[in-house]
């Protein structure tokens, strides 16, 4: 684990994106019958083009259904896109191996419960995810004592330092569980992090907490982020871009203060309204 | 959430799981426990009804009818488990296949599924019999080879829906290989309708090897087996009851017993029944 | 405005092999005709059970109350037979569950469970009454919902229908227990405008319970807060909201993101709620609370502050 790496192997032309979606399209058959015949389709992407330089946050905002978690599933490769073109500092996405893809983009899940195999300890969630990291590097795996103090070592990091690595997902609280979850795409070390609904299964005391481990986060670790979320206060905090979805479609973009002290789009406006007023 | 506390206040569970511990007992025992050599014949005592000597009575040969019934149960058993073990093994194995890789291998699969479950299973059995030789392997062989078509259904639905939880999209998302995500985070959530269905299917195992020896076609004479012991019974019906009731009985309560143990861990293991 | 529903120093307990969950700890709460009492807290803090212990809803065993009395309309509900307490629910208090699709009878029409409803309490139900409780609950095309079955509704559409059928005999209270966490969020608005709307056309008193403090900033008239079981703070919610008491209603407020804070750390509350099971003696909050003294030691009662107001604590 080394906190503190910073994009040295960036490209010198600034313009060119860690991260950049070009149209991306994503279609869902709509399956009927007993033959289970496709009988219409649902667009969930219609052509969304997106850019994320090193070091960046992308917030995407936007209601269920507009396709942002769509989104971001096609950004970590659990969906393949039916049509654009996903590229990491120029190169499409289909030139990395599954491996490399992990070393490179992870991503967070909105429950914690859903997200971690509860059959399985600590130890072998975190240590599995170290393991990969290893092998993208050409070690061998770590050895017992070694693999149990760099998992603590990770532990550290999530600020659940001295968890009894034999305990179970479900010994902890919800707070915690995310914090595991995060743990766990840190071991690969990866540039860039798909945060999708990262607080909203959680209780209101346990988020900010969420939120600044995350922060921390970025900063140690030189993060870049994609925050998925409905919740424009959220993404207010993390993003200092942020995207406004509707439809499968991005319907405005910009810098988070500019987007929030004078919304373009009327979809923009509805968001904002639905914050309550203390909390504007 | 206390597994062993549902398990025993379960009463079905529990009453087969006994007859089971103690019918693997009786067949271990078998030498220990028979009366008599179950091949040796004594002319002077054939068709003997029950009595102190011969518990069960004695066959057409004079042989000890109840020490046939016991090592008869080392063949039902042997037979339930190792056949049942070869359609886990196929099952499982093609059930996560179709259900992981998807698309038209998956559509492939349940196609050939669909088409060997339109075949009755008994006349699949006695074509390949057919062909073999009709010994204990082949028996066990083929109960398996036919058997697995329903675990393979089951499994492959079960993985269906896995492969679209969060954690295995997690697993996959860290680049782990294809054999940890299918062993490690999908497979230990299959193991309750994979016991059960086995459990389940060891009875039905029973049965069929029951059937196919009483046909002629399973474990062949003089070695005794449940099946083979009631075909002799049929000829001597009305002469020598005992030869027919007492394998039915034991093919009854094995079978029964199995049966209740896999319905018992159906309702203990399934999260839906629990209170 | 008169107290339709008060609580007195209830109690519930949820009787466990490993002991107690003491979930609902000595609460006392009114709610008057005609006002939203919105209920906050976070998971685990024993709001639900509260809220459906009042209609006495909890099943028992495993919840058992072990004191106080729920008053409604000036009977003790507690002390009621389940046949005077069949009267009251539905015709004198209605419920509207979290999750619209376990609520209604997947086999019934919705008209069929609204004609139900008036048959169960032996009233009649003359032709055009389902239509038009279907159209105050705003579904439009009343008639054709009414023939249709729960799974042909929209989630929104059936917690309409949910509404309607807890209103179809005219209740005085109305509990909503986390109407619209099942909801998509854009669809919640609607629904917490409905509940608005019947309040004043019916003058009903809604509890409304919800861990969601921005949504109950909007709706709710009065704010009451639930810590570890009771009831820590309690006033009208603007003003709740702009000057809370509770140094836990405090830390809470100041943990949530808002949109003009901008970057930067968002203050946190520490530690963990207690184990209700073994709550602490004196105050639930004492260990976590940055202005503890001694007197925490003894637990603090609700205490009446200025402007309607009331806080759990001895150094607010």
């Amino acid at each position: 684990m080394t906190p503190g790496r910073r994009d040295t192997e960036t490209p010198g032309n600034l313009k060119t994106a860690m991260l950049s979606l070009e149209n991306i399209v994503k279609i869902f058959p709509v399956e009927g019958g007993i033959l289970r015949r496709k009988i219409g389709i649902v667009p969930a992407l219609k052509g969304v083009s997106l850019r994320v330089p090193a070091g960046g946050s992308l917030g995407i905002v936007g209601e269920s259904g507009s396709g942002k978690t769509t989104l971001g599933k096609i950004v970590a490769r659990h969906l393949a896109a039916d049509g654009g073109r996903v590229l990491w500092e120029g190169r499409p996405h289909e030139e990395f191996s599954r491996r490399e893809w992990a070393s490179r983009v992870q991503m967070v899940f909105q429950d914690p419960a859903a997200s971690l195999n509860p059959k399985l300890s600590l130890r072998v969630l975190l240590g599995e995810a170290v393991a990969v990291r290893a092998q993208i590097d050409g070690q061998k795996g770590p050895r017992r004592a070694e693999r149990d103090r760099r998992l603590q070592a990770l532990l550290d990091e999530v600020g659940l330092s001295g968890a009894p690595l034999d305990a179970y997902p479900h010994q902890f609280s919800s707070g915690q569980r995310q914090r595991l979850a995060i743990a766990r795409a840190l071991a690969l070390r990866p540039r860039l992090l798909v945060a999708d609904e990262p607080v909203s299964s959680l209780d209101l005391s346990v988020q900010a907490q969420i939120l600044n481990l995350l922060m921390d986060l970025k900063d140690r670790w030189g993060l870049t982020y994609i925050v998925i979320s409905h919740d424009l206060a959220v993404v207010s905090r993390l993003a200092d871009r942020v995207a406004v979805m509707k439809n499968g479609e991005v319907v405005e973009e910009g810098e988070t203060s500019a987007v929030l002290a004078a919304p373009r789009h009327p979809y923009t406006q509805t968001l904002l309204d639905a914050v309550p007023a203390f909390l504007r | 959430m206390n597994l062993f506390g549902r398990f025993r206040r379960n009463r079905g569970a529990l009453t087969g799981a006994t007859l089971i511990l103690l019918l693997f007992i009786a067949a271990s025992a078998a030498k220990i426990m028979a009366p008599h050599d179950p091949l040796r014949q004594e002319v002077t005592s054939r068709l003997q009804s029950p009595s102190v000597d011969h518990l069960l009575g004695t066959d057409d040969l004079g042989r000890d009818v109840f020490s046939r019934i016991l090592f008869g149960a080392r063949v039902s058993l042997e037979v339930g488990v190792v056949a049942v073990g070869l359609m886990v093994l196929i099952g499982v194995a093609v059930g996560l296949t179709a259900g992981y890789l998807g698309g038209w291998v998956d559509t492939a699969i349940m196609r050939l599924i669909d088409a060997l479950l339109c075949f009755p299973t008994i006349f699949l059995i006695l074509m390949v019999i057919a062909f073999v030789e009709p010994d204990i392997k082949n028996v066990m062989a083929v109960i398996g080879l036919t058997s697995w078509m329903g675990l393979a259904r089951l499994v492959r639905g079960e993985v269906l829906s896995l492969r679209e939880r969060d954690f295995v999209l997690s697993a996959r998302g860290l680049g782990l290989s294809h054999a940890r995500v299918l062993l490690v985070h999908i497979l230990p959530h299959l193991a309750s309708p994979i016991l059960v269905s086995a459990t389940l299917g060891v009875g039905s195992a029973i049965l069929t090897e029951s059937a196919l020896s009483f046909l002629g076609l399973g474990v062949q004479p003089p070695q005794p087996s449940w099946g083979n012991i009631l075909t002799l019974g049929k000829d001597y019906m009305h002469i020598a009851w005992w030869l027919s009731l007492f394998p039915g009985l034991a093919i009854l309560f094995t079978v029964m017993s199995f049966n209740l143990l896999g319905e018992g861990l159906r309702d203990v293991l399934d999260p839906r029944t629990q209170e | 405005m008169s107290d339709l529903l008060t609580i007195r120093s209830l109690s519930v307990h949820y009787r466990r092999r490993d002991g107690d969950v003491k979930a609902v700890r000595s609460v006392s709460l009114d709610v008057r005709a005609g006002e939203t009492l919105g209920l906050a807290g976070e998971s685990g803090c024993g709001k639900s059970t509260l809220a459906m212990a009042i209609p006495r809803l909890l099943p028992q065993p495993p919840a058992e109350y072990a004191g106080g009395k729920i008053v409604f309309e000036g009977r003790d509900l507690i002390s009621l037979s389940s046949e005077e307490l069949r009267q009251i629910r539905g015709a004198g208090i209605g419920v509207v569950f979290q999750d619209p699709f376990s609520a209604l009878n997947p086999v019934l029409t919705v008209g069929e469970q609204i004609k139900e409803a008036f048959s169960a309490h032996v009233r009649p139900c003359p032709p055009g009454t389902v239509e038009d409780l279907l159209s105050r609950v705003r579904l439009p095309d009343a008639v054709r919902i009414a023939r249709g079955y729960p799974h042909q509704l929209s989630g929104g559409q059936r917690q309409r229908a949910v509404i309607a059928l807890a209103i179809a005999l005219g209740p005085r209270l109305l509990i909503a227990d986390e109407p619209t966490t099942a909801l998509d969020v854009t669809l919640q608005g609607g629904i917490l405008d409905l509940l608005d709307g019947l309040k004043k056309e019916m003058g009903l008193g809604v509890l409304l319970v919800s861990h969601n403090i921005g949504l109950l900033s909007e709706r709710a008239d009065r704010l009451a807060v639930m810590y570890a079981g009771e009831i820590v703070e309690v006033g009208p919610a603007g003003q709740v909201l702009a000057g809370a008491f509770h140094p836990y209603t405090r830390g809470l407020l100041a943990s949530l993101p808002r949109l003009s804070a901008g970057r930067g750390k968002l203050p946190t509350l520490a530690g963990q709620p207690p184990d209700l099971r073994n709550p602490p003696e004196g105050c639930a909050f004492r260990a976590r609370c940055p202005r503890a003294i001694p007197a925490c030691g003894v637990s603090p009662s609700l205490g009446a502050k200025e402007g309607g107001r009331s806080v759990a604590c001895h150094n607010p």
